[in-house]
């Protein structure tokens, strides 16, 4: 689009984006990618002519609602004769539509159009017959966002609207519609579109716009857009501004790719893997260090770190990835699978910190460091809990502090070849606990309380992420005990027990437990009376500890319990859980 | 990274500026996009380069001059087809002058919404700018949604945030994102140099800065503060180093932090916190990385005496610090806590 140098006269408008300009245009295999279960039942539901009169469109973003309410609005008012073929894009009512002319095609905004009164004006104009094309059709974007008594007064007519009127609403959040309201609709979930699809995709709209692109760049941009075709489209535009030009011609190449997104090259990672198994601290910071110097996304870096150390954990653990090179399979051999599966948590965890304070990379520093020396957060508290810090109540997010790693015992070179680079002297003089016994994948109950302990401020800091309000109704709760399946909090305050036993608030603590826990537990918040009854019946030893609920068979996770290993070493993991408490008994005495 | 000259008076950011400027020559201009990244670093002044780039009146290579007068306008802020928003232009059009600022509110969109719907005045688009995005309330963020999707086609909306995960996917998912890091060293410091700083002054503020150009320019031209700073980096050496001076330091900032200087503290503890990974890096033996290199003797010295894992202890109480205070902790406590984890010096 060249310009005339003289400036003013020109009529300009943003480039149409991509994923505006390749929207499908109908639910022809080809054209509509990725959501087949959707367009099957939406094209039998047009050639039976059993269109419902109200749909419930939800899914993430960019995963096609919006353009799927335009395409079932042009299909439902398409002139063709022969309903499997509709829409055809050729007859009046579809060009009215493509072109965005049509009348009877109405798209709300329900973020800015929220209240009772809008709702109320729609109910209005609803009555009147279409003036263009057969039926009316409203598309409701973001329908989460009416107010309740907007959703209210919308219940009527949208259980009984008259014959000449549908209703789409596309939200990406569902929960948050009334039940009233979802029952009323067809529900359809759109899902994220796998790689593949969306790969396929970016192909088509290149060829179609006179791209040239890489594979492998096509790759990175849609492992980048995470299923979504708006973002996947969205980067491969900007791509196409950025692209080099060879010969006249655009190439999107892998390396702009990086550039744009702020992507680390693979080398880095492999680097970044290979000072852990090393043990070299300082090669590692200094990854890290030349990563943010020239510009990469500390993000990016730790995201692909993670996905990185999961394609070691799955090559460790007897899978294949086509993603693994020569490398990649070399270095999984250096970890043992605990191992790997400490650091992909290590590392996953410190997502939500990153970038937040002054200091962008500390948290990726921090958890490389501590990867090489191995902090345990269960190992420090007891050997000071002697003389208790003059502050307690900081006691539980201190514990906690170096995050919910399990303890080095796992990371206690079991197969580890002797790597061929000499360890820096430094690195390897730091105070080791003594070896445990083989890592148990799922501790039993003693361990599970003291790892919620040793947790508790980290997972209240997820929910916190999560959710500021649940949040704030943990800071007055402390954890007490893990019972089978059960983890038990305790409140002095009706409200905030009351709330925290609320099934919705529940799950949002309880999604996060599942994190730290290794598993799902139902929480349960009780008030400090009742929990007296059973604090004396606590220390009961390992197994015999009172479960009034028998842990149910959980195919997904067997608790490996009948290990006698394994039960020894719950034993001290308990004793070291009840020296905690004990600890502050002494104190109120 | 080498520092290549770019076309636009802006430091650093090639990437961007690259991208930014081949869209304003081209004509391929995106109907949003996202700048984020650290503050200081030189977002805002880039989103007003790229106005000024969309609006000059000189030939297209050319843009922007700089001289024409719209690009002398969209700098002083006052060119009618460039709207922006941050929170002081939303407490400048308060009527009521009795709002309070800490968000952007629902009613600040709905008067940009309606400004940018009409055509532009003399140029060719219309920009608006987005200071602080993310401090957009949840109910802005919704009205802006369908604007971001499909704006009429002269809009150019130019969202700043810090952090792009601050936004609702929504949002992010319909603009494009331009990812500002900040500056190297070394840019930092060319920077400073080439506006007659002494070489060894502009390293050290470069390394000072971390990156933030806004920064490193404000503790240039205040002399001052560059000295505030290196006394209160002396301050926390000092506590580092000295078990009783570190409770007698928690304790003053307990104070201060008592009297309501929040901001104070927390820089302090942002300081010790810099220190503390100085040691880190220097007991893994990434010695050039530092930020506090004035002071390298003295941190160098001190990371002899504490093994890896002792400094790490050091840092991951700093930054619980540093937490606990930002969810309204007993101060007190959680600074005679942190001194109290440091590790004891030998």
């Amino acid at each position: 689009m060249p310009q005339e140098p003289s400036g003013r006269a020109e009529t300009v408008a943003q480039s149409q984006s991509l994923y505006r300009k390749y929207r499908p245009r109908s639910f022809a295999p080809g054209e509509f990618v990725g959501q087949e279960h959707i367009a099957r039942t939406l094209r039998n539901a047009i050639v039976l002519d059993r269109v419902a009169h109200a749909y419930l469109f939800c899914g993430p973003r960019g995963t096609g609602k919006t353009s799927t309410a335009r395409l079932l609005a042009k299909a439902v008012n398409c002139l063709a004769p022969d309903p499997e073929a509709r829409p055809c894009n050729a007859c009046e009512a579809c060009e009215a539509i493509n072109a965005g002319t049509a009348v009877d095609i109405i798209e709300i905004d329900a973020a800015s159009n929220r209240g009772v009164d809008d709702i109320r004006d729609l109910r209005e104009k609803v009555k009147y017959a279409p003036t263009q094309l057969r039926v009316k059709f409203y598309i409701i974007d973001e329908a989460h966002q009416l107010t309740r008594d907007a959703f209210n007064a919308f219940l009527k007519t949208l259980e009984e609207p008259p014959g000449h009127v549908k209703f789409v609403l596309a939200t990406t959040e569902p929960d948050k519609l009334p039940d009233t309201i979802a029952s009323r609709c067809q529900r359809f979930d759109f899902r994220r579109f796998a790689l593949s699809d969306v790969v396929e995709h970016l192909r088509g709209v290149c060829e179609r716009e006179g791209l040239e692109a890489e594979d492998e760049a096509l790759r990175l941009i849609a492992r980048q857009a995470t299923g979504s075709m708006r973002d996947a489209l969205g980067l491969l535009e900007q791509l196409a501004l950025f692209g080099e030009t060879v010969d006249g011609k655009q190439v999107i190449t892998a390396d702009a790719v990086r550039r744009v997104t702020g992507m680390s090259r693979s080398d880095r990672l492999v680097a970044l893997v290979d000072a852990l198994a090393r043990k070299d601290a300082g090669a590692g910071l200094r990854v890290i260090g030349e990563a943010t110097e020239s510009g990469e996304d500390i993000h990016q870096l730790n995201r692909q770190l993670v996905a990185y150390l999961r394609t070691l954990l799955l090559i460790r653990a007897g899978g294949t990835s086509d993603e693994a090179g020569e490398d990649a399979r070399a270095q999984a051999e250096q970890f043992t699978v605990a191992e790997l599966a400490a650091l992909v948590r290590t590392f996953s965890s410190i997502e939500g910190a990153l970038n937040k304070g002054s200091y962008a990379q500390l948290p990726l520093e921090i958890a490389l460091v501590e990867s090489i020396v191995g902090t345990a957060p269960a190992a420090a508290p007891p050997a000071e809990s002697p003389q208790p810090p003059p502050i307690r109540p900081a006691e539980p997010a201190r514990a906690v502090a170096p995050s919910p790693r399990p303890e080095p015992a796992r990371r206690q070179p079991q197969v580890r070849e002797p790597s061929p680079v000499p360890r820096p002297v430094r690195a390897v003089d730091t105070p080791r606990p003594a070896p445990t016994p083989a890592p148990t994948p799922r501790p039993a109950a003693g361990s599970a309380l003291e790892r919620l302990v040793a947790s508790w401020g980290q997972i209240r800091r997820d929910v916190k992420m999560a959710n500021s309000r649940v949040a704030a109704l943990l800071s007055s709760v402390d954890p007490l005990d893990v019972r089978g399946e059960e983890v038990v909090l305790v409140s002095p305050y009706e409200f905030h027990r009351n709330k925290l036993n609320d099934d919705g608030i529940r799950a949002v603590v309880e999604d996060v437990l599942v994190r730290y826990m290794g598993g799902p537990y139902r929480v349960v918040c009780l008030a400090p009376e009742e929990v007296r009854d059973f604090v004396p019946a606590d220390p009961v030893p390992t197994e015999a500890a009172p479960t009034p609920t028998p842990p149910p068979a959980n195919g997904a996770v067997p608790p490996p319990a009948s290990n006698p290993l394994a039960d020894q070493d719950d034993e001290q993991r308990l004793r070291a859980a009840r020296s905690i408490f004990n600890a502050e008994e002494i104190e109120q005495e | 990274m080498e520092i290549a000259a770019t076309p636009w008076p802006i430091v650093g950011h090639t990437v961007a500026v690259e991208m930014l400027a081949r869209a304003a020559r081209t004509g391929q201009v995106a109907h949003a996009y996202l700048f984020f990244g650290p503050e200081g670093i030189g977002r805002f002044t880039l989103a007003r380069i790229f106005a000024q780039a969309l609006l000059c009146e000189a030939p297209p290579d050319e843009r922007p001059c700089g001289r024409c007068s719209a690009c002398q306008r969209v700098e002083r802020g006052v060119h009618p087809d460039v709207s922006i928003i941050s929170r002081e232009t939303q407490a400048a059009g308060d009527e009521r002058g009795d709002g309070k600022h800490t968000r952007i509110s629902i009613e600040t969109v709905r008067n940009l919404r309606a400004s940018i719907s009409l055509r532009p005045m003399e140029g060719r688009w219309r920009v608006a700018i987005i200071a602080e995005s993310d401090l957009l309330s949840r109910d802005a963020f919704d009205a802006l949604l369908k604007t971001l999707e499909e704006p009429p086609p002269f809009v150019v909306l130019i969202l700043i945030a810090t952090e792009a995960e601050a936004l609702p996917e929504t949002i992010r998912s319909r603009c494009q994102p331009v990812p500002l890091e900040p500056l190297s060293r070394g840019a930092v410091a060319a920077e400073l140099t080439r506006r007659g700083i002494p070489p060894e002054e502009a390293a050290t503020i470069a390394s000072l800065s971390r990156g933030r150009i806004g920064h490193a320019l404000a503790l240039a031209a205040d002399p001052e503060a560059l000295d505030a700073r290196r006394q209160a980096v002396d301050a926390g050496l000092e506590m580092i180093e000295s078990p009783l001076a570190a409770i007698a330091g928690a304790r003053r900032l307990a104070d201060t932090y008592r009297r309501g200087q929040r901001d104070a503290v927390e820089r302090q503890i942002d300081l010790l916190l810099g220190l503390w990974r100085d040691l880190l890096l220097l007991a893994g033996g990434c010695d050039e990385a530092i930020v506090n290199a004035d002071r390298r003797d003295r941190l160098a010295r001190l990371a002899r005496q504490w093994t890896l894992a002792e400094i790490h202890r050091g840092v991951v109480a700093t930054l619980q610090a540093l937490g606990d205070l930002a969810i309204n902790a007993q101060p007190r406590l959680v600074l005679d806590h942190m001194v109290t984890q440091w590790p004891q010096p030998r």
